[in-house]
């Protein structure tokens, strides 16, 4: 059945994703690997958007934890955490499912609208990493409203023959330990590489003895969160093969993620399931786990004036949450297989794009596309949360760029998509029965035993966008950007009626909800004048419906839940900007400075809205040698005053970074240290998934690289 | 221009005039740890002071079996758990001093550790809740 549903998914769906991808190619081609300033630069001339490139050699350093929280070094790029090891990306105040991250082509496709989901990515597998802080929809179709995380396809190295790295990390916060070791091969036409990271880490250490939760005060023994430990383990292929005028590449990778839950922060906190259990690498019941396939190819080929590119992908996310049988209504028998089993969701995704991009002239270039993409998502386990539902989206686009002056393009573009989604109803007769013998009406019972709404909804909605990128004299460059997208409701936002366990609150769907849409405008002026470079990206958003979770006043019938949230539109808007200065001192000496804000405002309840990244700025110090490099880092987090329903203000902080680098030049090996939080500071993210259980961010970490390229 | 211009727009009427201040609980009775008997039927001495700074919502009382601190590997069967959910609108009022026997604990339900939970909403839907660890005795 599954198989059958997967087969028609991706026969329907021969079509892929990746437009940027493709766009770069050319790039590619025509600068080969070289990573240099000028190249950096003509990747961010391409888009009318405000976007940044981090580079091999940046990540390289700055890999003291996952990906997502090297890219926080980007101003306006917060890092959600789920403790240590896991994170998932924001970008300007946007992130679950409004913003897109794709790798080799394929966006990437996990449970994205959770709060306890971190992203399923290889943090070691990562050459560049592009951001764009603005409206994608464009090219990435729905879930791309709030910009783009892309993660570059590897390049030909230009070393013919065997290459390879070996990692070696380690992190003393939560006593992690990992490899990552890669092998490739390369000729004119053929480069094929394969990886596998291994990464094991203990219970992550806070500077606290004791946290306060819901008025219980829990306690921490040994300052260490019970049960936090894990591991990941991921293995990957990259195949890559050019010839005259085509080019294609194959990626196959998995991605696997274990980790316990803290008994504190799954349930109501009670101290007596943390005392330390004398091991700091089990991982005992509650945990989760996480298994994502991808599969992906992309093609390119070069005629004439012309260039065809198709990108196809398919991806399997599997992921598990383990918690000792138990159920808030009696009559529920325990399974007689996997009794521990308490949610699973399976989610096959495959997915398309086909565009050809013709070039009329040196000065005019013009694209059309269609892409695809089909969902389906079963559910699993003794409890209930994410229904079964089938979502299929198709749309078409038509984008031109012209370039009056070498100085100067203007681009353009339109696009419209359809969606279909498809969610299955789901009744819990237990619930039922409990809730007429606790002495709810029948009527009550019937509706809360409904805890998914079968719902079949199409929509269909336009995204454009028209930008302009000058670059006057010099390397000065101006970018302005208006663009107007949609993102479709999820799922969980038309359907669910029930607790969610990860934010311990009733959550109700709306199936009548209309999808996300609003218009936004971002610009960017970067200044080079000698050794100074000054850059400003200012950006104002307004939605006309932005759905968020509205406190009812309404009292949930169900056990251990306050009131009713349910998913209502809204009108909203976003602003702020990033300032960046970057000055060169003396020699290598450099000083960079970058601050970010972001203002939300529901303007229906007239507050932030949940999650608003507080304020920040760092200012860094940073000797760049050939040979080895050292820097410091001051980083000041203001407080959070501005916040939602049922928020808590997160007051600021000020941490202290170190970090330095060295390469031996005959062992080919590069030694990284770093400490974060050198002072021990014990301060709160108010992104993080933690903080509504007053769980306070890592203390000092020392984490110590290794590595190896040959 | 046009981006400046809608950007002060923007500024200068997003006014943060929502209420976002979560009303407060204050539980006196009953402490932490207290006993209740079984089958009384004065029922239990609930006294709490409640108040927010524009205007209070509604509060629920919940109490629950934790005998198994929160795994309910419930026996379907036999089930003699007490439990009782109330909720009271108190909207209008700023603060309130709440003290009421409605929790009546009728004789015949399973001895053990139970949670008393209080929750309280403000008009504009900010919650706060408390949990206190309570034991029932015959």
């Amino acid at each position: 059945m599954q198989i059958r549903h997967l087969s028609v998914c991706i026969a329907a769906t021969c079509l892929t994703f990746s437009l940027w991808a493709q766009e770069k190619s050319i790039n590619d081609t025509l600068h080969h690997a070289v990573v240099s300033d000028s190249y950096k630069r003509s990747l961010l001339k391409r888009n009318a958007t405000a976007s940044e490139l981090l580079e091999k050699d940046f990540l390289d350093r700055h890999l003291s934890g996952n990906i997502v929280q090297a890219l926080e070094n980007i101003p306006g790029v917060q890092s959600m955490d789920i403790g240590s090891s896991f994170s998932k990306p924001m970008i300007r105040g946007q992130g679950f499912s409004r913003i897109a991250v794709a790798e080799n082509g394929v966006k990437q496709e996990g449970q994205q609208w959770g709060a306890d989901h971190g992203l399923e990515i290889d943090s070691y597998n990562i050459s560049s990493i592009e951001v764009l802080k603005g409206p994608a929809s464009l090219l990435y179709g729905s879930d791309a409203m709030g910009g783009v995380i892309e993660i570059h396809k590897p390049e030909f190295p230009s070393k013919k023959g065997i290459y390879g790295e070996a990692v070696l990390t380690g992190k003393s916060v939560n006593g992690s330990l990992g490899t990552s070791l890669m092998l490739g091969y390369s000729s004119d036409k053929w480069m094929v590489q394969g990886r596998y990271t291994e990464l094991h880490f203990g219970d992550l250490h806070v500077p606290t003895d004791t946290v306060v939760y819901m008025t219980v005060l829990v306690p921490l023994e040994g300052r260490k969160m019970k049960n936090t430990a894990g591991y990941e383990r991921d293995a990957s292929v990259f195949a890559s093969y050019r010839n005259g005028g085509y080019k294609a590449t194959l990626s196959v990778s998995n991605a696997y993620q274990k980790s316990g839950f803290f008994p504190g922060a799954h349930g109501i906190p009670d101290a007596s399931r943390l005392h330390d259990d004398g091991s700091s690498y089990n991982i005992e019941l509650p945990y989760s786990w996480v298994d994502h396939v991808k599969i992906s190819s992309g093609h390119q080929y070069t005629w004439d004036s012309n260039i065809l590119t198709a990108d196809l992908g398919y991806q399997y996310n599997h992921r598990e949450e383990w918690s000792a049988f138990h159920t808030h209504y009696p009559g529920q028998d325990m399974p007689s297989t996997d009794p521990d089993k308490e949610l699973a969701f399976m989610l096959h995704t495959g997915s398309g794009t086909l565009r050809l991009r013709h070039f009329h002239s040196a000065i005019l270039e013009e694209s059309i596309g269609v892409s695809a993409q089909c969902q389906w998502n079963a559910a699993g386990g003794y409890s209930f949360l994410m229904p079964d539902y089938r979502r299929q989206t198709a749309g078409a686009f038509w984008l031109a760029t012209w370039k009056p002056t070498p100085r100067m393009s203007v681009t353009g573009g339109l696009r419209y998509d359809w969606g279909h989604i498809d969610i299955k109803s789901h009744i819990d007769n237990n619930l039922g029965d409990y809730l007429i013998q606790q002495g709810y009406s029948a009527e009550e019972a019937a509706k809360y035993k409904v805890v998914s709404t079968a719902t079949n909804r199409h929509f269909g909605d336009f995204s454009a966008s028209a930008g302009i990128v000058w670059n006057p004299a010099g390397e000065h460059l101006f970018k302005l950007n208006i663009g107007r997208s949609f993102h479709l409701p999820g799922a969980n936002e038309l359907a669910i009626n029930g607790v969610h366990h990860g934010t311990f609150r009733h959550e109700q769907g709306d199936p009548g909800l209309d999808s996300e849409h609003g218009w936004q405008f971002d610009a960017l002026a970067d200044l080079k004048w000698g050794r100074i470079e000054l850059e400003f990206s200012p950006f104002f958003s307004r939605y006309s419906n932005y759905i968020f979770l509205d406190p009812t006043g309404k009292w949930s019938p169900l056990p251990h839940s306050g009131q009713i949230y349910r998913y209502t539109g809204t009108a909203a808007r976003f602003w702020g900007g990033e300032v960046e200065l970057h000055v060169s001192i003396w020699k290598n000496l450099k000083y960079n400075f970058s601050g970010d804000y972001v203002n939300t405002f529901n303007e229906t309840s007239r507050t932030a809205l949940s999650f608003s990244p507080p304020p920040t700025m760092r200012n860094i110090l940073a000797w760049e040698g050939e040979r080895w490099g050292a820097e410091a880092e001051l980083q000041s987090i203001a407080t959070q005053k501005r916040i939602a329903h049922n928020e808590d203000i997160t007051p600021g902080a000020t941490l202290l970074h170190l970090g330095g680098h060295m390469s031996f030049r005959k062992t080919g090996i590069e030694l990284s240290i770093a400490i974060r939080n050198l002072l021990n500071t014990k301060y709160y993210n108010h992104l993080s998934f933690y903080r509504k259980v007053e769980i306070p961010e890592p203390g000092r970490n020392l984490s110590i690289t290794l590595r190896k390229t040959f | 221009m046009a981006f400046v211009a809608m950007s002060l727009t923007a500024i200068s009427c997003s006014k943060d005039d929502g209420d976002t201040t979560k009303p407060s609980i204050n539980l006196s009775t009953p402490a932490h740890d207290q006993v209740l008997k079984i089958g009384d039927p004065a029922g239990v001495l609930l006294e709490m002071d409640l108040s927010d700074d524009v205007m209070l919502g509604s509060y629920k009382l919940e109490v629950h079996s934790n005998a198994d601190h929160h795994e309910h590997s419930l026996k379907s069967e036999g089930n003699t758990d007490f439990s009782f959910h109330k909720e009271y609108d108190i909207s209008g009022n700023k603060s309130i001093h709440i003290s009421h026997n409605d929790i009546v604990i009728p004789a015949g339900v399973t001895e053990g550790e139970y949670h008393l939970m209080v929750y309280c909403t403000d008009a504009a839907g900010n919650e706060t809740q408390v949990a206190r660890d309570i034991i029932l005795r015959n």
